[in-house]
């Protein structure tokens, strides 16, 4: 059964945003990790989406990737990390570029809650019908 | 009808009634299409088997629902809709005549 | 005889009508899903689809019109480096104004259905 037209799509896409909300998270959590489990400073991530096509049309989650930039290098002798020089990898996160990623995810977010609710507007509009 | 056939003496009255009623009915209310058939017996038939009709297409489109072929509820709902007035309808008129047909009864000859 | 309650053309426009809005909802929740995705091309009704039901309607042959279609919308040119040509507030405001619209269809269908149910019966429920 399926009364609400387009829901597949929106609800595919409520997913997917959220999958990358959480993903902003762990970058951001990990923007100071210097060891990941591979021994190298922590790589930000990044999603990247494809439409579907078909009955059960709408977006999903092609893969989640690693951005390869190099991240900064620190001087800090102190650090447990520190190569022979002094200097620390730093993870290639940066807080300005999660933050605004956060917000234009949590706002599809949003965009995609008003379909939803636009949706459900109208079957009960056409529930109505006759009444 | 077997109404000849009860053991009751007044029944042979109601059937020679009823034979009556038939052979009353004037040969020009007779509908070309309807072989025999009085105009308005055959008038009620036509409009009954539409109601069905009406009735059997809310059906497929609440299957068509069911079945995911089709999210168009609107469309389901309309033909529930339609059913229902046609039902009434048929209803009303059921009433009317049977109405009308008490009135007869009561009728002082 | 039934058929004949139903058969008025305004109330048979009012139902394809539906039709097409229920579809563009489709186009629109789908192109708002696909907001963020790299080389989408949005979807929606036919550009011609209002004019030719407009033409349909007026010839009085609304019964031969095919069920629309949706189909990509390469006329909006695409403002973004990743190719996607979807601008969100455009949605929106398309996905606000298509409801609206379908409100006004759902309530026009109700309104004939309620007469002829008061012409029936005498009652209004």
């Amino acid at each position: 059964m399926d009364f609400l037209s387009g829901i597949h799509a929106t609800a595919s896409a409520l997913n997917a945003e959220k999958i990358r909300m959480d993903v902003v998270a762990q970058n951001i959590a990990n923007a100071h990790t210097t060891r990941d489990t591979d021994g190298k400073a922590y790589q930000r991530k990044v999603v990247t989406f494809e439409s579907l096509l078909g009955p059960e049309s709408g977006v999903r989650v092609a893969e989640i990737g690693n951005d390869f930039t190099a991240g900064e290098l620190v001087y800090n002798p102190q650090h447990p990390h520190a190569d022979k020089d002094g200097m620390v990898q730093m993870p290639n996160v940066r807080l300005a570029m999660e933050m605004v990623d956060l917000l234009s995810a949590s706002r599809a977010y949003e965009a995609n809650l008003s379909v939803a609710r636009n949706a459900r507007q109208m079957a009960a509009k056409a529930l109505a019908i006759g009444r | 009808m077997q109404i000849g056939s009860l053991p009751i003496p007044q029944t042979r009255e109601l059937q020679a009634l009823f034979d009556a009623t038939k052979l009353a009915t004037p040969a020009g209310a007779q509908s070309p299409a309807g072989a025999g058939k009085p105009a308005f017996d055959n008038f009620l038939e036509r409009a009954i088997s539409e109601v069905d009709g009406t009735m059997k297409a809310a059906d497929t489109e609440k299957t068509k629902l069911f079945t995911g072929e089709t999210n168009n509820l609107h469309q389901a709902m309309i033909a529930m809709q339609e059913a229902s007035v046609a039902f009434s309808l048929m209803v009303e008129v059921r009433n009317k005549l049977v109405e009308g047909y008490q009135e007869i009864m009561r009728m002082q000859v | 005889m039934i058929e004949q309650l139903f058969s008025s053309t305004n109330y048979q426009a009012t139902r394809q009508l539906l039709d097409a809005a229920t579809l563009r909802h489709e186009a629109l929740a789908t192109n708002i899903a696909n907001l963020e995705t790299p080389g989408y091309k949005r979807v929606d009704l036919p550009k011609t689809f209002a004019q030719e039901f407009a033409g349909r309607l007026r010839a009085g042959e609304l019964k031969s019109a095919p069920a629309p279609q949706l189909v990509e919308d390469a006329t909006r040119s695409s403002v973004r480096e990743d190719g996607n040509n979807v601008e969100l507030d455009r949605e929106l405001l398309a996905l606000g104004k298509n409801a609206t619209e379908y409100d006004t269809l759902t309530e026009f269908v109700s309104g004939s259905i309620k007469q002829l149910r008061l012409a029936i019966t005498g009652r209004n429920t």
